[in-house]
């Protein structure tokens, strides 16, 4: 069953015309990566879903509802967490204060949902008093994904989390990835990391000047060594 | 010259060079120029150059606040010496020429009265910190709400004097009873100007989310609205507590000429330290409430990054009306509580809209903190205040001279980033 349906959507930014009417399918529980080369529309998809830069035209079903004009506010109320390339982490509160905005009411309360967090992210203790500001690269990713998880959000969206880390602290994200995923939620990955793709995806959509110029099965993609090099650039 | 300029922009290096010759220059000239100034004071040299030359020394005070790497930290050290030095200087001169006791009296009037000028800068300026920073909306119409508070509290203060005078123990008691009204127009003051603020931000800002030409022509607009409407209503009258016009009793609960009395010749008005206490109260509240509470942790981060707020499940838009509202209920708290000291009058709103742009630039507007609009107040207060004493004629130039100093080398203010 799919948790998010994106059917034809055309979006553009200011006059731009980025997105020329694509499609795509996140299925309940599983890891969906977009792929593509830089400035073919991935993040602008994921943004389009957060109704950052809304479609002009074209639907987003998001448990069964059409969310494609909704407020950004009232999409992720819905259950959608966002961890952003950049992180955006607020660098001017403390690492716990940027988890206490990003707090929404649910079953479960605040010290249930930080020691789930704990579990994840052992050393996260230690940073919880400290500003977001003066965090190292890798606790500001963490930050970011954490904020991401401190509400049962049922989709994650997750934009190119492993972006400007050192191959340690990308393979330390990467082990994070692979614990949400172990934890059946259901993500929708943009990631240029071809090697972090393909060990956590279960299905791809390559992305190719705003259009989709393939998309299936990750063990699929994985053996064809021609469409990895003509799209992502990558000699396997 | 052109090449100079291509080789600043295309060399990092060299850049840094030469703003550390450039700090280092500014240091040496100011502290020159301020020792001959202190030298030459005695020999009465033409006021004019006076004021040139403290213009001069203020920028030596500006270089303090120049954040340079560990490798550049001579700068900083020769400014501190410096101005310790200068500041010694001064007082001792000061000192010899006037005499220790003129010299505590006109210190420590001029503190109090620049702290209350501070204080009530600090009111009427952290609303208009508040909506720009988190909406990035240049208010012109703020000048005008702190104005119009002037003349709501006056207004809520005839009203309600005519309501309570009629209970017996307020009606023998005028003095409680104008402290009763005084208080009552502080509220109404906020709360009118606050609804108008809503009004405002609903119907007409909103709509022009992200375009500041648009955003600056309406508040403009508004500006002028205001200004007229009050014209219209009140008249180019200018009110004043000290003959309360309208009044039943004639009484205020604290007239300017109730004065404090520490002995030595060190009298203070009373309503001025009530300003100064009222303000840090307010301060005090509004950093407990930005840094505490989770509506006020959503206004800083709306401030940083109003985006990724929204994209966290917060509805910005309802934040973005509270903050205007909160904004323009500040400027009419402002207004009223000013109004015993400055009075309501037309010409208000323009002067406080430059005090306004001037201290959240030295505070820090774009990503700047709540902490960089108070100490910029005061900055701005005192300095215009000192002025206004020592150097008579110098106060409407001195905090151009911080201003320009702190575009010039820390554009950011004290907590902000370069836009």
């Amino acid at each position: 069953m799919n948790l998010l349906e994106v059917n034809d959507i055309h979006v553009y930014i200011q006059s731009f015309y980025i997105l020329h009417g694509i499609s795509f399918f996140v299925p309940e529980g599983k890891t969906t990566v977009l792929l593509g080369r830089n400035g073919s529309g991935k993040t602008t998809a994921m943004r389009a879903i957060l109704g950052l830069n809304p479609p002009r035209k074209g639907e987003i079903i998001y448990k069964g509802v059409n969310i494609a004009h909704l407020p950004t506010h009232k999409i992720v109320q819905r259950g959608v967490g966002y961890v952003p390339d950049t992180r955006r982490i607020i660098k001017s509160l403390t690492v716990e204060q940027n988890l206490e905005i990003a707090l929404r009411k649910g079953s479960k309360t605040y010290d249930e949902r930080l020691s789930e967090i704990f579990e994840l992210f052992p050393d996260f203790e230690r940073f919880l008093g400290q500003k977001a500001g003066s965090l190292s690269g890798g606790q500001q990713q963490m930050l970011a994904v954490s904020r991401a998880l401190i509400n049962d959000n049922d989709l994650l969206l997750i934009d190119e989390p492993t972006e400007g880390l050192s191959p340690l602290l990308a393979k330390n994200v990467l082990k994070t990835l692979h614990a949400i995923k172990e934890k059946r939620k259901t993500v929708l990955l943009v990631e240029q990391n071809f090697a972090a793709a393909k060990s956590v995806g279960d299905y791809y959509y390559i992305f190719d000047d705003g259009k989709i110029a393939h998309n299936g099965k990750m063990e699929t993609l994985v053996d064809d060594h021609e469409l990895i090099s003509r799209y992502l650039g990558v000699n396997v | 010259m052109i090449s100079l300029i291509r080789s600043i922009n295309s060399n990092e290096d060299y850049k840094k060079r030469l703003i550390l010759f450039l700090k280092i220059f500014i240091a040496l000239i100011s502290g020159i120029i301020t020792i001959l100034w202190i030298i030459l004071d005695k020999a009465e040299l033409p006021n004019q150059i006076f004021k040139m030359i403290v213009g001069v020394w203020i920028m030596g005070l500006a270089l303090l606040s120049i954040p340079t790497p560990r490798k550049e930290k001579l700068p900083q050290i020769f400014s501190l010496v410096e101005i310790i030095v200068i500041s010694c200087l001064w007082l001792f001169v000061e000192v010899e020429s006037k005499g220790v006791e003129i010299f505590m009296q006109n210190g420590s009037l001029t503190l109090v009265n620049g702290l209350a000028f501070s204080m009530l800068l600090f009111l009427m300026t952290s609303g208009f910190f508040l909506i720009f920073g988190l909406a990035d909306i240049i208010n012109f119409a703020h000048g005008a709400f702190f104005m119009l508070g002037g003349f709501m509290g006056y207004e809520v203060y005839l009203l309600s004097e005519s309501f309570l005078i009629t209970i017996p123990f307020l009606g023998n008691d005028p003095v409680l009873l104008s402290f009763i009204c005084f208080i009552f127009g502080l509220i109404g003051a906020t709360i009118i100007l606050g609804l108008i603020g809503i009004g405002i931000e609903v119907t007409t800002i909103r709509r022009l989310f992200r375009k500041p030409i648009s955003q600056i022509l309406l508040t403009v607009g508004f500006l002028y609205i205001i200004l007229q409407l009050t014209e219209i209503i009140w008249g180019p009258a200018i009110f004043t507590y000290n003959y309360v016009s309208g009044s039943q009793t004639g009484i205020f609960w604290l007239p300017r000429s109730a004065i404090l009395d520490l002995g030595g010749g060190m009298r203070f008005e009373i309503y001025r330290i009530f300003l100064i206490l009222f303000g840090l109260v307010i301060a005090i509240g509004m950093f407990l409430v930005l840094s505490r509470t989770r509506i006020g942790l959503i206004i800083t981060a709306g401030i940083e990054d109003p985006e990724m707020v929204n994209a966290l499940g917060i509805d910005t838009k309802r934040v973005f009306t509270l903050v205007f509202a909160t904004g323009a209920a500040m400027a009419g708290l402002a207004g009223a509580v000013a109004v015993p000291q400055v009075n309501a009058s037309l010409d208000v709103a323009g002067n406080y809209l430059i005090y306004a742009f001037i201290i959240v630039v030295i505070g820090g507007a774009h990503f700047g903190r709540f902490a960089g609009t108070f100490w910029a107040s005061i900055i701005v207060g005192l300095s215009h205040t000192f002025c206004q004493f020592f150097y008579p004629g110098l106060e409407s130039i001195i905090l151009f001279l911080i201003l320009l100093a702190i575009l010039t080398f820390k554009p950011g203010g004290l907590t902000g980033e370069p836009m």
